[in-house]
């Protein structure tokens, strides 16, 4: 209990540190040689991020990724039992929203696998308001191969690329 | 030389017009073409005559740029020992070149004259001041004067070439020259950045940004310190082509929840909405003319290449071989249009003219190939050579195949001349 107590603190010590860094977002426009906002992509496996006072507030839990095949969008059945255990975490929870981030394998031009990235993010996303879920609280954005989770070169890193990803928000 | 010259261009004449297939029928496109031999015009590029010693070291330099021009624009087989001439019909030698770097008025000089070796005409010449930090850049301009004095088109040795680099986790716009050299970062970010494009007469950059979040189009004007968003509007915004003769742009937005291609005039507002299909349609590419565009669309169920009006009218399939056809160049004659496709689980370069005809790859090898774009000679293409996990800016001379590469970096596109 206690544990999990400092994890909590550390947790929003750390988002609060994220939240500071991006507050210049505004103004980061790029002298040619400064550096830039810091990254701003949650870590995959963090847990529910913002724990309030108020008990009556229920915060998400982290959700799992969904997987796709190449070159594809459509959901498989895994792909489906997971957007259900997903919608039944964003219905439990009465506060919060999430990113669904599209992603894809290094395979293929850039361009078509932006597209092929939103494609992957919608079909969550239609799933998930399909089950019920307020698409409100939803909002995908597009990596295409841009930021591989996986940094391999081969069909076992490829697989955990092509993927929805849920990143939550306060 | 003219005769055996003549011959030459009769026989690629010959050769060009052999393949003529019916395209709906090809299933993957045919192989490169096996080794054509480009004639090359001898030329004879002796050492330099240095009338100051204090310029030696100058002078080298100017000598190794000159070589690398005129190397590099593939008309020339270039002999840098003194040739033995065998008579007066001897083939083995054309045109000399040579420079000579003196002190005029205190002033350093370069002097640089072509001369036809059988006759010994004078062909022409030139003379620039050498300034210290612009020693490449004289050169180029007299290796271009070369070019334009023997094929009566300029060279490609004053163009720039803009390209994304990742560099210790930031992403990175850098512009350089032709060569490679004097890379020069323009934006720097912890966030992707892609698909830079030439625009307003190659005074600016167009390309894609996460900076807010998601892709959007921003550019960038060389000359100023910061980048001007393009178009942000809700979805992506992505994948821009800039046409200097239209003074608009074509983009791929997915505003309305799906990604389409648009006509953005030059400050980004939205003009006209050009695809209207329930499937992916992105990367579109002007034709030179500025009255047509090339794009990716997977309305078939794989990508494939389409041409379109830039009015909406007379939209058709171009390609019909392989199942991943992507990101169309036109050439800048306006004779030839390259992509990507993927063959064997590889991505390779190919072209194929506007009417669908004569499509061929011109890489097969391992590996894999992206982005292919046009420098202004149209028998240059800079692309992304990916080999692991490596990405390097390539150059292939389409006519002999040669490749080299640039600069470590993906993404480029060839400003025009």
């Amino acid at each position: 209990m206690f544990a999990k107590k400092i994890l909590v603190v550390l947790l929003v010590i750390g988002l609060a540190a994220l939240v500071g860094g991006c507050g210049g977002k505004e103004a980061m426009e790029e002298p040619a040689t400064d550096v830039e906002a810091p990254e701003v992509k949650a870590p995959p496996e963090v847990e529910s991020p913002v724990v309030k006072e108020e008990p009556q507030e229920i915060s998400m839990s982290a959700m799992n990724d969904v997987f796709f095949a190449f070159d594809k969008y459509s959901l498989t059945d895994e792909s489906k039992r997971t957007l259900e255990a997903n919608a039944q975490e964003l219905k439990r929870a009465t506060v919060g929203n999430i990113i669904i981030e599209g992603h894809c394998d290094e395979r293929g031009t850039k361009a078509y696998n932006l597209a092929l990235g939103e494609r992957r993010a919608r079909a969550a996303m239609d799933y998930l308001t399909a089950l019920g879920v307020d698409g409100a609280r939803i909002t995908i954005v597009s990596y295409g191969k841009e930021r591989p989770f996986d940094p391999g070169h081969d069909e076992a890193a490829w697989a955990k690329n092509r993927r929805a990803h849920f990143v939550l928000q306060k | 030389m003219t005769e055996l010259g003549a011959f030459v261009v009769l026989l690629l004449a010959i050769l060009g017009m052999t393949p003529v297939r019916a395209h709906a029928q090809v299933d993957v496109w045919p192989s490169p073409l096996e080794a054509v031999e480009v004639y090359r015009i001898p030329l004879w590029l002796p050492q330099f005559q240095i009338d100051d010693p204090s310029l030696i070291s100058r002078a080298q330099t100017m000598e190794q740029v000159l070589y690398q021009d005129l190397e590099f624009c593939g008309l020339f087989e270039i002999i840098r020992k003194k040739p033995v001439v065998v008579g007066m019909n001897s083939t083995n030698l054309s045109i000399q070149v040579q420079g000579k770097v003196s002190t005029a008025d205190g002033r350093a000089v370069f002097e640089g004259t072509v001369t036809d070796v059988a006759s010994g005409d004078f062909i022409g010449g030139k003379r620039y001041e050498i300034k210290e930090g612009s020693i490449r850049r004289t050169v180029h301009h007299f290796s271009d004067e070369v070019i334009h004095m023997v094929t009566g088109e300029r060279g490609v040795a004053l163009t720039s070439i803009v390209f994304t680099r990742k560099n210790e986790g930031q992403w990175e716009l850098v512009v350089c020259d032709y060569d490679g050299y004097g890379p020069r970062v323009l934006v720097r970010q912890s966030v992707p950045l892609l698909e830079p494009r030439w625009a307003d007469q190659n005074r600016a950059v167009v390309y894609t940004s996460y900076r807010a979040g998601k892709a959007d189009l921003y550019i960038r004007y060389l000359d100023e310190s910061q980048s001007r968003t393009l178009a942000a509007g809700e979805g992506m915004n992505y994948t821009a082509d800039w046409s200097d003769r239209r003074e608009m742009i074509l983009a791929a937005l997915s505003r309305g929840g799906n990604s389409e291609i648009y006509l953005l005039d030059k400050t980004g507002v939205v003009k006209r909405q050009l695809t209207f299909s329930r499937a992916i349609d992105t990367s579109p590419c002007w034709s030179p003319s500025g009255r047509e565009l090339a794009f990716t669309s997977d309305r078939s169920g794989t990508p494939q290449l389409y041409i379109m009006e830039v009015d909406g009218t007379n939209l058709r399939r171009l390609s019909f071989a392989g199942g991943y056809n992507e990101s169309s160049a036109w050439s800048p004659r306006g004779d030839q249009i390259a992509f990507v496709t993927r063959i064997d689980g590889r991505f390779q370069l190919a072209i194929i003219t506007p009417d669908g005809r004569d499509g061929r790859l011109l890489t097969e090898e391992a590996g894999g190939r992206e982005n292919p774009r046009w420098a202004p000679d149209g028998r240059h293409m800079v692309y992304t050579e990916r080999t692991g996990g490596q990405e390097a800016i390539s150059v292939i001379d389409i006519k002999t195949r040669g490749k080299r590469i640039l600069a470590q970096g993906a993404n480029a596109d060839w400003s025009t001349r």
